[in-house]
């Protein structure tokens, strides 16, 4: 297999509090191939929008600290200067977040501003630019868009402005697109078009698609693989399918048991995050787990065990000797038959 | 550049040049430099080659001396036009909005209009009524419609009508004790209001904002230096320290320009330091940045657009405390007596109070109403421009 687009290992974002360390991202690894779609999933304060935002380095610094390795295109993009990652930064890699209505500048026309995120990058004249942002827009579904470009951003309605949003990430023809929860702010039918919009725009880019959501629902529609995150720690990861019918991990057992479309239970997970500031020894998850043992509350996050191609999980559970089976008894879309770890293909 | 000996025309590679960012300026810097230009050439031809006495336009006509007050003034006057002025007519629709919301306050429309006569009156006033001239013989002479008993004046220029001497169109504001038309001095003192205005302003936004935001972007040690700084500024007598010069050099209108400009421009910074702040906390600050501008970008493009309008409002508040200084220190006979100010005019009649009020009073009153429209503008500009503090009063 050829290099991945965007390779993270060991990712570990500190941030200097007054109340001492807060470590947000805490040694998470995960690829992301060409073309492909990968999704972060995790509950809200499990450090999904901060391990994205260490990866173009954008994090504030200090009080933020990111070490690891990131490296996309080969290149290692923690050991750029800043002004190496700026050319990275919207050309190489684009960002699209949660709330359009803040990510846009209500002094300047949303024309003006995609225009403006091309020209960041590239030298061309205002007419050229103007004519790539109309182009942009229409392609992204805004009708009338050579009108509407003068159009300030309290003129579109929220899904608008993300489309408007998308316009401005697309501009910069980028390789890899972060999306970090695109659609939350978002009500579902609009969601369903933004998404729709989003994997139209992928074959036609041929982007790498970086997806942060806590939405199960949204990463079974569009997600090839899936990192699952809780308290900073990578928690399991797989391909999309592997994880949806064999969850291996307790945690990510208990997270698709919350989705009431697929038979959950709807009563979530009892427990809160820990404390970032001061996370439990051993597994994260282990003071919510109810299969957790003595083992599981000692030393640190258990390593990564592959259980099927492809898909790796962090329970001592599944280490060599171990029977986890009995890890599979609440698990949700499993049928009671297909118990074996191994059976990863249908 | 395209050629490295472009000896004719055609030789040049325009389209090269053309693409060159020089030429990539808005029609607005463009302006600004086809104007100031040729006002740089001008004032420095009038510093370096007319000898002191020779009026600078005297070859063109008009016996009007240029000072350095007059380039300065000219100056931020085209940078009002091309800056402020300009861009509302590049964007009509903005303009229509702020005009809609801003019109709901009647009193900051009446300030407006009052202010634009300051205004016109102080720029143009000077080319059609000449400046007050001494003349003893007409001195007290009351305003139209008005009288004063004969024995004050020594000519009366109007009709005397059982023994009280009665004002003319001749003089519609009366004169002072020394036949300086009153009227003549309140149009020229528009002229130096504006130029207090005007000049402080600029030179108050200027160090204001570049202090306020490189302090707020570069943080650490530097930001401390920097505010503590400001704080030593906003703790220096200016008073005493203008009349330190005023003893030592002696201090005309432009001195006290400097002076006071000089130590203004803490609290902006301080203001612009705090907005910026809480401004790059924005996520669209934050968008930007992650769509690789730089930070200069990211300051000069989205943190200062976005808190121009609190900033215009809080400069537009400062600028009475100027116009009221000089007219303090005229008052005191602190000021420069070769301007015809308000403040001097005043400080003029502040003797004949008993029997001619109108010295006094007529420059009083357009100084407290100048004053008093700055107050409105700046207050009805703070609700039309920065909606966010209009929420707060709802």
């Amino acid at each position: 297999m050829s290099t991945p687009l965007l390779e993270v290992e060991d990712l570990t974002t500190t941030f200097s509090t007054d109340n001492g360390d807060l470590t947000a991202v805490d040694g998470v690894g995960f690829t992301v191939d060409e073309g492909e779609t990968v999704c972060i999933v995790g509950e809200s304060g499990s450090g999904k929008t901060v391990a994205t935002e260490s990866i173009t380095r954008i994090v504030k610094e200090p009080p933020g600290r990111v070490e690891g390795t990131v490296r996309f295109k080969g290149s290692d993009l923690m050991s750029m200067s800043d002004e190496e990652l700026r050319r990275i930064r919207g050309n190489g890699i684009a960002h699209i977040f949660q709330n359009p209505q803040e990510a846009m500048n209500h002094c300047y026309t949303v024309g003006w501003q995609i225009a403006e995120a091309l020209q960041i990058h590239e030298d061309v004249p205002d007419e050229e630019a103007r004519a790539r942002a109309v182009d942009l827009l229409d392609r992204v579904g805004i009708a009338n868009a050579s009108a509407r470009f003068d159009d300030y951003p309290h003129e579109f309605s929220g899904g608008q402005k993300q489309r408007v949003m998308i316009a401005m990430a697309l501009v910069g023809d980028p390789d890899l697109l972060i999306a970090d929860e695109p659609t939350t702010a978002l009500d579902v039918t609009v969601q369903a078009q933004i998404l729709k919009l989003l994997d139209e725009l992928q074959d036609e880019f041929d982007m790498g698609v970086l997806f942060v959501t806590h939405d199960l629902g949204v990463v079974a529609q569009i997600a090839d693989r899936i990192v699952v995150m809780y308290a900073g720690k990578v928690m399991e990861r797989g391909g999309v399918l592997d994880i949806f019918e064999h969850p291996a991990h307790p945690y990510t057992q208990q997270l698709l048991n919350c989705v009431p479309e697929i038979g959950g239970n709807e009563g979530g997970i009892p427990g809160t995050l820990p404390n970032p500031r001061d996370p439990p020894d051993g597994c994260r998850f282990a003071p919510r787990c109810s299969y957790a043992e003595q083992a599981c509350r000692t030393g640190e996050q258990p390593e990564e065990l592959e259980v099927s191609p492809g898909q790796r999980v962090s329970c001592i559970h599944y280490r060599d000797g171990r029977d986890p089976s009995l890890l599979r008894e609440n698990a949700p879309g499993v049928e009671s038959g297909s118990n074996e770890v191994s059976s990863a293909d249908d | 550049m395209a050629t490295q000996k472009p000896e004719r025309f055609d030789q040049v590679d325009w389209a090269e040049i053309s693409r060159s960012r020089w030429f990539d300026l808005s029609i607005n810097s463009i302006g600004m430099l086809a104007t100031a230009l040729p006002l740089l050439i001008v004032a420095l031809y009038d510093w370096q080659i007319l000898d002191e006495r020779t009026p600078t336009l005297e070859p063109v006509g008009p016996a009007w001396d240029v000072g350095t007050v007059d380039y300065l003034f000219i100056f931020t006057l085209l940078l009002f036009a091309f800056y402020i002025v300009l861009p509302l007519f590049q964007n009509p629709r903005r303009t229509k909005y702020y005009w809609r919301e801003f019109k709901r306050n009647r009193p900051a429309v009446v300030s407006l209009g009052w202010l634009a006569v300051v205004f016109v009156g102080g720029i143009f006033g000077p080319f059609f009524i000449s400046a007050p001239e001494q003349s003893i013989l007409t001195g007290y002479q009351p305003p139209v419609f008005l009288s004063v008993e004969q024995s004050y004046v020594s000519t009366c220029v109007g009709d005397i009508v059982g023994g009280q001497c009665q004002g003319t169109w001749q003089h519609p504001l009366g004169t002072t004790a020394g036949g300086k038309d009153v009227f003549a001095g309140i149009v020229h003192g528009m002229t130096i209001s504006m130029q207090i205005g005007f000049i402080t302003t600029t030179i108050v936004a200027t160090v204001g904002i570049t202090f306020g935001t490189v302090s707020a972007y570069a943080g650490g040690w530097v930001d401390e230096l920097m505010m503590r700084f400001v704080d030593i500024v906003l703790s220096f007598p200016t008073l005493l320290m203008f009349l330190l010069i005023l003893y030592i050099y002696g201090a005309g209108l432009g001195m006290f320009i400097l002076v006071f400009a000089a130590f203004a421009w803490g609290g902006t910074a301080r203001y612009v330091r705090s907005k910026s702040l809480s401004i790059s906390e924005e996520e669209f600050i934050k968008a930007n940045r992650i769509s690789g501008a730089s930070t200069y970008r990211v300051v000069r493009r989205h943190v200062v657009p976005n808190a121009a309008s609190s900033i215009i409002t809080q400069l537009t508040l400062l600028i009475p405390g100027f116009l009221l200084a000089e007219a303090q220190l005229a008052f005191l006979g602190l000021g420069d007596s070769t301007i015809p100010s308000w403040g001097q005019l005043i400080s003029a009649g502040r003797s004949d109070l008993s029997f001619a009020p109108w010295i006094v009073l007529a420059p009083g009153m357009v100084l407290f109403l100048t004053i008093l429209a700055f107050n409105f503008l700046g207050d009805a500009l703070l609700d039309a421009l920065n909606p966010e503090a209009e929420a707060e009063n709802a």
